[in-house]
């Protein structure tokens, strides 16, 4: 049982460091602001996520499961809104690059 | 105590996270949770929650099973968008008019699409009910920008479904119902 607890555990964990890894190069390669927002923001919770959950499996206290649970709750409940808020700024004050847009349905409103 | 009988909800999850966070399910953790839940939420100034909605069980377990999906299948997606050789994003900001008849609804919608790699919620018309959304990449294919915003709209029925009011989801029966009457 616990032979199999420990795979499922170590394919999460390898799993969120792609995903972390994958966030990082993203940073690196994408263009602007906005590319950049979506590799910073969204891997970055997967990957936390499957740590979290990877590292939870292998706590003997379940206490210690519930905290590391929590905080991959409030990840899913925060990263949005900063995602938002910083994605927004971006557009408003044009430091994201619009010309880069194919389609700017936002353009005629704003 | 309006406010109390107002965010039942949110007075349970307080209590909760009070349990979790001491670790143990013992009568004091519970009642010192509870306690701290009922100060905060009594004292505190929150918005009004329209009660319109009804939350269906399914429903919800169908949004977070296709919600899961999409967070999987758009993750692998921009993988490959990062690992691929350097070539131009074909980004866009797309409006998705949406069934915004609550703020929770709305407010579901828009963190599901900010969650899924690749689709960002940039600004909200409230009064429109409008979601102007950043897409990192529509692809070569013209028809990418029209796929993308039905992608959103088959979230936001699934969001309806889950926790819509039950005028919402009659609404959507209905017209589902039409568009399979008349083939086009």
């Amino acid at each position: 049982m616990s032979a199999v607890l420990d795979v499922i555990s170590a394919v999460l964990l390898l799993l969120g460091v792609g995903f972390a890894l994958l966030a990082g190069l993203g940073l690196l390669r994408f263009p602007d602001v906005f590319s950049r927002m979506h590799a910073a923001t969204k891997p970055a919770t997967l990957g936390l996520l499957c740590v979290v959950l990877g590292a939870a499996l292998q706590m003997e206290d379940g206490s210690d499961a519930v905290k590391l649970l929590l905080v991959g709750a409030f990840q899913f409940l925060t990263a949005p809104v900063a995602a938002h808020m910083i994605g927004r700024a971006a557009y408003r004050s044009g430091t994201g690059d619009l010309d880069a847009l194919v389609v700017d349905e936002l353009k005629d409103v704003s | 105590m309006n406010r109390l009988r107002a965010h039942p909800y949110l007075v349970l999850w307080l209590t909760a996270v009070w349990v979790g966070l001491w670790g143990t399910v013992t009568p004091a953790n519970v009642l010192g949770g509870l306690a701290v839940a009922v100060v905060l939420v009594g004292s505190l100034p929150l918005n009004e929650v329209e009660s319109q909605g009804i939350v269906r069980p399914l429903g919800v377990l169908r949004f977070v099973a296709f919600f899961a999906k999409d967070l999987v299948r758009a993750s692998l997606q921009v993988a490959v968008l990062v690992v691929r050789p350097r070539r131009r994003l074909r980004q866009a900001v797309i409006a998705v008019d949406v069934r915004g008849e609550s703020d929770r609804l709305l407010t579901l919608l828009a963190n599901a699409i900010s969650l899924t790699p690749g689709t960002l919620t940039l600004e909200v018309d409230r009064p429109r009910s409008i979601l102007y959304v950043h897409a990192l990449d529509v692809g070569d294919d013209p028809n990418g920008v029209e796929r993308l915003r039905a992608d959103i709209l088959r979230v936001e029925r699934l969001a309806v479904l889950a926790i819509g009011s039950a005028r919402a989801r009659d609404e959507l029966a209905a017209q589902l119902h039409e568009q399979t009457e008349v083939p086009q």
